[in-house]
């Protein structure tokens, strides 16, 4: 049985029941990662604690312990969510080898658990970013086509899923940077509710956006390790406790799907079309009823979002200035220089694009014009949504409107590259949880031409309805069987490594 | 300072006081403070603000801060917000503090103060806000290429109290800032060590022509930590103003720091130089709720404010201002004193057993910080001596055994038989007579003027007593047998 192939589900199962041990376990996946990560560069530090991790987890299991509901899974985690074990450098110069006192939340959940921490994922410097080019220590490759990117900036993280180095791991959500790499690496990307998954520990990028979600190849393995992060911590003021958000159950019969029109507008890839329309002609085939939904200010979701994001994070990266941790540039001959030089050495150039749009959104003189407008809009967004929601159980689309684009095709185009998450930030911003999942391959056709690349549908649901969209998910696995078993070529990723 | 200048101009002054609530733990985190300690030994991941950290709000840092917007009678607001504030600075941790903007918990208020010559004055408040303390730079010797910073105080909670510019002079900014010190450690909620600065003080100063409606530009001084920093600054900065302003020049708008070595403030920066501090709403942070039903738990809580204090101990047991004002600085006396009150059976004592506080064991207090007597038996004491049965003389002896921590005033006077007083039923005349005829050389030599024989009479009839007689009444009776 090679461990590599099975779901994070049967490999808990199988470590319970000690057909498999977390050691062997372990041990097959880093085999895989040392073989295929120099090509794919989706982990930035391999935890060298893991084996002894797994054979301290096989020892307890061996005198009776419950190990946890991650027995022996091998979970990546996005290098944006501290650890102090290994380094957390966030992709960025400025935290290079910056190693933090306190663990994440949601990393002492996962130990708790009994997940084994594979190592720290490669992202979007300070997780800004779509494509995982952004990052001071080389971009990440797709494993279905190593010629485009596996999307970002949770890029390492999906691909290390994508190319089974780890059957889960952790990515992080803020306008899409879960779900659009889910959509270009054929996996299930979560982006829980705002408040359900504790961001103690996560890097802040924008405070009010930021939430943490699984990256799974099922349905079933997302869900798991979904229900391992939720949960109210007293660590972050707003996770949100059980009194003021009561997580629903999914909702019996045939789902109502609400097909959001404005996300089959302008702007989308004929060949995503074509994709998800089929795959919700399906859904209706299979007895789903339709309902045609309108969110009219969704238009102006990427121009609020990339307000609110970039005025947030101007003020989160503040605290970089190399006076207490991490990197200090040389030579500063006095306390401005001191800041000037360790930020303009330390941010890459996407990071420092971000802070001067969001200080300047929040200028005097000009916050009422950017920040203020932008959160009024926000409110709109959220009550478009919500409403939305009073006709249908999940709101479907696209998740992103291309397939997969070619490294380095939108690096001198950063609006191109913000429009890849036009869908994505509308949940986002409205705090509803969303899922993308894998819908369908665009055609390989010629032989220059990329080979077939993965698409994927984005559902959204009501805060707290995170099952729903999982049993959607399950459905939609049921549906598109073709689909569920399909998995990214090993030859590829080894074709550079030779 | 010279009179003929605030003859001419009127000075308008308002006060941004910073007061650090004294509470277990820091604003957003739950790390102590204690002022002088080792440098970055109060510290947490939250304090340095390191990556991936949140602020949790301390529960007891708004309560305090309740308690205060109850005691001036501020509007609390049941929703608030926190917001950040930028500037880049070493002791900044975040690169932003954590404060409220344009929504602060608490608007309005005022306090009530009483300048020496015993007149009232009434300084309103804009608002009040929460916030988190800085850490402090300590710079090296001079000619050094580095600077030290400490994070012990970042984090501490705050109250930023704003005065509106309602205050005419340096001695009611003063006035204004000793009662409202008072009011804090009233409240228990500040310690108000201007030294050690847990109370910090901000003066913006304007003068105008007297008569005139429109205010003058002001300037804000900073670095004013103690009573007589304030007052000298303000006195300084009105009188510059005046300069400035009689030699045809306008005052220029600038925070200023005040130097107190050389009695003189510097130039900080200019209105141009001024900070974009880019305000916006908090987002780790919830509004803050403040509901009502912990608004009347807290308010139930807060004990009686200083000067309130001070006039109903004058109306209700007729004490002097003077008394009432030690008792109104020594705050644990109040209630020390009233429950003697109460043992000795009401205000009909009053007086008399604030005269024992205050003369007899202010002293004791002031040396050890206890009150040394309980209150049963302070009262008992002064029942005896009003009741007659032990004379005030032999009761100081008791209250000495008292003070040496000895229990029960009626039985150690009893013990040592100085109960009950002679006097009754022409027995002390009878004593005198028998005195006197005993030494009839002295009743002689009084009567041929030398009087201080009279002593010796007295004493020795206190000391057939044993001191139960009273030494006014036996003096004025011996002079009627003697004469």
């Amino acid at each position: 049985m090679d461990p590599c192939s099975l779901t994070a589900v049967a490999l808990a199962r199988a470590v319970k029941a000690r057909e498999l041990t977390a050691v062997a376990v372990w041990e097959a996946f880093e085999a895989r990662i040392r073989r295929f990560n120099p090509t794919l560069n989706a982990f930035l530090h391999v935890n060298p604690r893991a084996a002894a991790e797994a054979a301290a987890l096989d020892a307890r299991i061996a005198a009776g312990e419950d190990p946890g509901p991650l027995a022996g899974v091998p979970v990546a985690v996005k290098d944006n969510i501290v650890t102090c074990q290994m380094p957390t450098t966030c992709a960025s110069r400025i935290l290079e080898g910056w190693v933090s006192p306190y663990d994440a939340t949601v990393v002492k959940k996962l130990r708790a658990a009994g997940a084994v921490i594979a190592g720290k994922t490669n992202l979007d410097e300070f997780a800004m970013g779509g494509s995982n080019e952004n990052s001071a220590f080389g971009p990440v490759r797709n494993p279905w086509d190593l010629r485009q990117v596996p999307g970002g900036s949770s890029g390492g993280s999906a691909a290390a899923v994508a190319a089974r180095l780890v059957p889960l791991a952790l990515g992080s959500d803020t306008g899409g940077s879960v779900r659009q790499p889910a959509s270009f690496c054929h996996l299930h990307g979560l982006k829980p509710t705002y408040g359900r998954v504790s961001r103690h520990g996560l890097v802040a990028f924008a405070s009010s956006l930021d939430q943490i979600g699984p990256l799974a190849r099922t349905a079933d393995d997302a869900a798991l390790l979904f229900s391992v992060l939720a949960g109210h911590d007293p660590h972050d003021a707003t996770s949100l406790r059980p009194d003021q958000l009561a997580p629903a159950p999914a909702p019996e019969g045939p789902l109502r799907v609400g097909v959001v029109r404005e996300f089959l507008a302008e702007g989308l890839d004929p060949r995503v079309r074509g994709i998800i329309d089929a795959a919700l002609a399906n859904w209706k085939a299979a007895g789903a009823t339709l309902v045609d939904v309108s969110l009219p200010s969704a238009r102006y979701g990427i121009a609020i979002y990339y307000l609110l994001a970039t005025s947030e994070a101007s003020s989160n990266l503040s605290r970089y200035d190399g006076v207490r941790y991490a990197m200090r540039a040389v030579g500063a001959r006095n306390l401005e220089e001191l800041y000037s030089r360790t930020r303009g050495q330390g941010f890459g150039p996407e990071v420092k694009r971000r802070i001067l749009l969001g200080t300047y959104a929040l200028s005097a003189g000009y916050y009422d014009a950017y920040y203020r407008k932008a959160q009024q809009v926000r409110t709109l967004i959220r009550r478009e949504v919500s409403a939305a929601f009073e006709a249908c159980d999940v709101l479907a689309g696209p998740t992103v409107p291309t397939p997969p684009f070619g490294l380095g095709a939108l690096l001198g185009d950063p609006l191109s590259m913000y429009l890849s998450d036009m869908y994505a930030v509308v949940a986002n911003l409205a705090g509803v949880p969303a899922l993308s999942v894998p819908a369908g391959f665009t055609a390989a056709d010629g032989v220059d031409a990329p080979p077939a690349l993965p698409v994927g549908l984005q559902v959204m649901a009501r805060p707290g309805h995170e099952e729903t969209l999982f049993a959607f998910a399950r459905r939609h696995e049921a549906l598109f069987p073709e689909l569920a078993g399909r998995v990214a070529p090993d030859a590829l990723s080894e074709e550079v490594a030779r | 300072m010279n009179p003929a200048v605030l003859d001419r101009y009127e000075p308008v002054i308002g006060l941004e006081v910073h007061a650090q609530l004294s509470t277990a733990t820091k604003m957003f985190t739950a790390v102590p403070y204690r002022f002088g300690v080792e440098p970055n030994t109060l510290v947490d991941p939250v304090v340095l603000g390191l990556p991936g950290v949140l602020p949790v709000v301390n529960r007891e840092a708004v309560a305090f801060a309740v308690k205060l917007a109850l005691a001036v009678g501020g509007r609390i607001r049941h929703r608030s917000r926190f917001a950040r504030k930028h500037y880049f600075y070493p002791d900044l941790p975040k690169g932003y503090q954590i404060s409220q903007y344009d929504e602060p918990y608490c608007e309005g208020g005022a306090v009530d103060l009483e300048l020496a010559d015993g007149q009232r004055r009434r300084v309103t408040l804009t608002r009040i806000h929460l916030e988190e303390d800085s850490g402090k730079n300590m710079h090296a010797d001079a000619g050094a290429n580095f600077s030290l910073v400490d994070f012990n105080r970042a984090g501490v909670p705050l109250v930023e109290i704003v005065s509106e510019p309602v205050i005419a002079s340096a001695a009611e900014a003063v006035g204004y800032l000793r009662a409202l010190r008072q009011i804090l450690r009233t409240l228990g909620i500040c310690d108000g060590n201007l030294e050690e600065g847990s109370m910090r003080c901000d003066a913006n100063v304007s003068i105008r022509p007297r008569g005139a409606s429109k205010l003058g530009t002001r300037t804000e001084m900073k670095n004013l930590n103690s009573f007589k920093a304030v007052s000298d600054a303000i006195e300084y900065e009105i009188e510059r103003q005046a300069g400035v302003l009689d030699a045809g020049g306008a005052v220029v708008q600038a925070t200023l720091l005040w130097d107190p070595a050389l009695g003189q403030t510097k130039v900080l920066r200019t209105k141009e130089e001024a900070e974009d501090y880019r305000y916006f709403p908090e987002p780790d942070l919830p509004p803050l709720e403040i509901p009502q039903a912990w608004i009347d738990e807290l308010a139930a809580q807060t004990p009686e404010l200083p000067l309130a204090l001070k006039d109903r101990l004058v109306a209700q047991y007729q004490l002097t201002p003077y008394d009432a004002e030690i008792f109104m600085n020594n705050l644990e006396l109040a209630p020390y004193f009233e429950r003697c009150v109460a043992q000795a059976g009401g205000p009909a004592l009053g007086k008399k057993l604030a005269n024992w506080i205050l003369t007899e064991l202010l002293g004791a207090f002031r040396d050890t910080g206890k009150i040394p007597v309980a209150a049963e038996d302070l009262a008992a004491l002064v029942v005896l001596v009003e009741g007659g049965e032990l004379t005030g003389r032999n009761a100081k002896d008791v209250f000495a055994r008292l003070l040496a921590g000895e229990r029960d005033p009626r039985a150690l006077a009893a013990a040592a038989g100085l109960l009950g007083s002679v006097g009754a039923d022409g027995e002390l005349e009878a004593m005198c007579r028998e005195l006197m005829d005993a030494n009839p050389a002295q009743v002689e030599k009084y009567r041929k003027g030398k009087i201080n024989v009279l002593g010796f009479f007295v004493g020795e009839v206190m000391k057939r007593t044993r001191g139960k007689a009273d030494a006014a009444a036996v003096t004025a009776l011996l002079k009627e047998l003697l004469a």
